[in-house]
């Protein structure tokens, strides 16, 4: 009896304080999740302005941002760049420590807008888009025209054949189509002697699919088109599985942009002849470090070339 | 044991029932605590909700007297405007930290715009007083839009949230589960923990008492062999515990002593007794010696007679064996030592064997062997020999046509006088001898111990402390052999 109420204390008594840890645990783990409190207080708060949209490239921008916001100690806000929505216009009231402009909108506008910002002293690092300016906004992103030659380089490398070439511009990248004259400058400084014409331009929208549309009508209406550049990712893949329908691949040669997995399997297999990437992560990345030491130095560089790369069938 | 507070029967009842109830008293507030908490949880994530829509409701509510003072100057609206606006301002966070919640971080610009939003509104009064109307309507603009702003900020800060609230529900609920689980574990567990502990303590109180009523009836049942009752750290138990195991110590010291003290006395009587039969035996011997001596008197007296008659017939055998005779009577008698030389012993035994041979001429042998230098260093008790060959020569040849012999040997073995007297008569079985040599007790025997037993307890007498100095090896049908082994170092007890 003795032995059994002994052994039953220590049973027991072992049993609640395993009991109450767990429980004890448990609480603490739910309260720190409720007070959300994790890695201290932030150094500053930026803000990110980008389109409203949703590739990999802005997704790539925005997890450089994160990951350099994160490293640098401070926190940041995504905002939508959309005039409708009316973020930009209200940043300079939101009280925040820097903001990163990706500023595809009309200079005009933008410019307005940047202006505000400044007027209350708010630090402003623009990104993949410059805005001609009395003011020397910071400027982090790739040279479109650097952009358009190696666009233009791979298009030359195809054939030494005259080249009937288009070039498709998108709302998906606002950057490049904001600085389209810079790219066709860049593409012609490449393969100047080849252009059998001058270069079409053409445009699609948001939306993803649109490009099928667009490039029928454009075989309809222009059937000597053989090179066609590409500046979204989006477009690009859509364009490779539409010459593979229509049974035109090694007919028209196809210059894309980015490098995601589709497109590369595309290179391979030689639908596409050679794409270009930027490095949206470093984009992101060098802008809100820029901001960062703006904000904590007062200093930074001008601006910070991220870069462009080719990739084509040789480097796969 | 000294008595404190603490180890008081009183204090030790209040502590363990007060333990018991302070331990389940804890871990019910405890429980309580943690499901009051899980409910500020559960309710916090609501209350900043409402917060921000209370902010909300009270910036819409602002909207009237700022207009009203914008239309119309009026100094009631710029009071109500002044109080509303400094109300509104007091109930903003101050220093609201930078969050890494998304949410948060809106809430936290949301604040930043309603300030700047106040901010334009004192600018637009400021205006307003100053009389410049392209000032103050600019700046309601720019208010309307920023207000606007703020409303659809605020109403994404409630999506959002409520986003995160469905999305975290799922998991609060899971953790509070699993905690209301093990809260329901601890507080069976820390019962039964707190129920075994008073079931322990009542134990250790009424143990000791328990065991005092069993050793109270083993004392009146005159069992005091029991083991002390062991002591319970309670003063007032340990007390009488104490002078119970006391008592029941000294009445067994006293009984021993009594029982010690009658056995001193039992032993000292049978001592006496066993004295007093020796004594007895003693006289009873001395009769007989005195009996047995006054007739070999008469008989050497008229053996000497016989003899002188048979030399004068000029019968010579018949005179040598009547000399003989008389040799042997007179040998017997003379002598009254109880121990005398190992001659002796021989010089009689040799009278013996020379009737022996007369009385059994044709079908008995008889050897003597023996080292003369034995005879006159070893002293043993008288009449031990020839009682032997006188049992040999009256029981081992019964009923037997074979020649007999008796073999008598005295030899020296170490320190040990060895006589052997050996027959190849009937012999013995193991029981006639195992009788023999464990004879009746002298009070139990009859006074007529004659022959071979004779020598045994005369043997046993003297050699009291060697159960070997007498014994038989015999067989039925194979002869008997009697082995006297007397230690010549030792002297034979004589004394009672």
């Amino acid at each position: 009896m003795k032995a059994l109420v002994r052994i039953g204390l220590i049973a027991f008594g072992l049993l609640a304080l395993v009991a109450l840890s767990l429980s004890l645990s448990l609480a603490r783990s739910l309260y720190s999740q409720a007070s959300g409190d994790g890695g201290g207080r932030p150094n500053y708060h930026f803000s990110l302005y980008l389109p409203d949209n949703h590739n990999s490239f802005f997704a790539g921008i925005i997890a450089g941002a994160q990951q350099a916001a994160s490293d640098s100690g401070s926190v940041l806000s995504l905002h939508s760049i959309d005039p409708y929505l009316n973020e930009l216009e209200m940043a300079s009231y939101t009280g925040v420590d820097g903001v990163v402009v990706c500023p595809y909108l009309e200079d005009r506008l933008a410019r307005r807008q940047l202006e505000r910002l400044g007027a209350k002293d708010i630090p402003v690092v623009l990104i993949n888009h410059n805005v001609p300016a009395d003011q020397p906004w910071p400027y982090i992103g790739t040279n479109n025209f650097d952009v358009g030659r190696k666009l233009g380089t791979i298009a030359g490398r195809i054939t030494r054949e005259p080249l009937n070439l288009a070039v498709v511009y998108s709302d998906k990248a606002p950057g490049i189509y904001g600085e389209r004259e810079l790219v066709e400058m860049g593409i012609s400084s490449a393969i100047a002697g080849q252009l059998a014409a001058p270069i079409i331009g053409l445009k699609t929208s948001m939306n993803p699919l649109d490009a099928e549309q667009m490039l029928v009508g454009l075989f309809r209406t222009q059937p000597g088109i053989n090179t066609i550049i590409f500046t979204d990712s989006s477009d690009t893949i859509a364009a490779a599985q539409l010459l593979i329908d229509m049974n035109l691949v090694g007919q028209v040669q196809i210059v894309g942009f980015g490098a995601e997995s589709g497109i590369l399997e595309y290179i391979r297999k030689g639908v596409i002849a050679g794409t270009v990437a930027v490095n949206p992560e470093r984009i992101g990345y060098e802008a809100l470090m820029s901001l960062f030491s703006l904000r904590s130095t007062g200093y930074t560089s001008t601006s910070i070339d991220t870069g462009v790369d080719i990739i084509d069938g040789s480097k796969l | 044991m000294k008595k404190t507070i603490g180890n008081s029967f009183r204090m030790q009842m209040l502590l363990s029932v007060f333990g018991a109830f302070i331990i389940l008293v804890l871990s019910t507030t405890y429980i309580l605590y943690s499901t009051i908490r899980l409910q500020e949880l559960s309710d916090n994530s609501f209350q900043r909700e409402r917060f921000i829509k209370s902010v909300q409701e009270a910036l819409i509510a602002y909207q009237q007297p700022l207009l009203e003072y914008l239309s119309t100057r009026s100094s009631n609206a710029l009071a109500r405007h002044l109080i509303e606006s400094q109300q509104l301002r007091s109930s903003l966070p101050v220093g609201m930290a930078a969050s890494r919640e998304p949410t948060e971080l809106r809430e936290k610009e949301v604040y930043a715009l309603i300030e700047a939003y106040l901010d334009l509104a004192d600018a637009a009064v400021d205006e307003k007083r100053g009389r410049n109307i392209s000032g103050y309507t600019a700046l309601y603009d720019e208010m309307t839009a920023l207000l606007r702003y703020i409303n659809v900020q605020i109403e994404i800060i409630g999506t959002d949230r409520f986003r995160d609230q469905i999305d975290r529900y799922g998991a609060f609920i899971g953790i509070s589960r699993s905690i209301q689980s093990w809260n329901l574990v601890f507080i069976v567990a820390i019962s039964l923990f707190a129920i075994l502990l008073l079931l322990r303590s009542v134990e250790k109180t009424t143990l000791p008492m328990t065991r005092l009523s069993s050793m109270a009836t083993g004392i009146s049942e005159g069992d005091f062999g029991m083991d002390d009752i062991k002591m319970s750290s309670i003063y007032e138990i340990d007390h009488v515990v104490e002078a119970f195991n006391r008592m029941k110590s000294e009445i067994r010291s006293q009984i021993e002593e009594i029982r010690r003290q009658e056995n001193i006395k039992q032993e000292y009587m049978q001592e006496k007794m066993r004295n007093l039969k020796m004594e007895a035996l003693v006289r009873r011997m001395e009769i007989y010696t005195l009996q047995a001596q006054m007739n070999p008197h008469f008989l050497f007296n008229t053996l000497n007679t016989g003899m002188q008659l048979a030399i004068v017939e000029g019968a010579d055998r018949t005179g040598e064996y009547m000399e003989y005779l008389s040799l042997l009577f007179r040998h017997n008698v003379r002598n009254s030592d109880i121990i005398v030389p190992l001659r002796h012993e021989i010089e009689g035994l040799q009278y013996y064997f020379y009737i022996l041979k007369v009385r059994f001429p044709r079908n008995l042998d008889l050897s003597l062997d023996y080292a003369d230098a034995l005879l006159d260093d070893i002293r043993v008790p008288v009449s031990i020999l020839q009682p032997l060959v006188e049992n040999c020569v009256v029981h081992a040849f019964k009923n037997r046509e074979e020649r007999s012999s008796i073999l008598v040997r005295a030899e020296k073995r170490e320190r040990f006088l060895v006589l052997t007297v050996a027959d190849n008569g009937s012999g013995m079985d193991r029981e006639t001898i195992e009788g023999l040599l464990h004879p009746l007790p002298i009070d139990a025997s009859s006074s007529r111990v004659m022959g071979l037993e004779n020598i045994i307890q005369r043997l046993y007498f003297f050699y009291p402390d060697d159960p070997g100095v007498i014994r038989i090896e015999s067989s039925p049908g194979r002869g008997s052999s009697i082995i006297i082994s007397i230690d010549t170092e030792r002297e034979p007890c004589t004394e009672f």
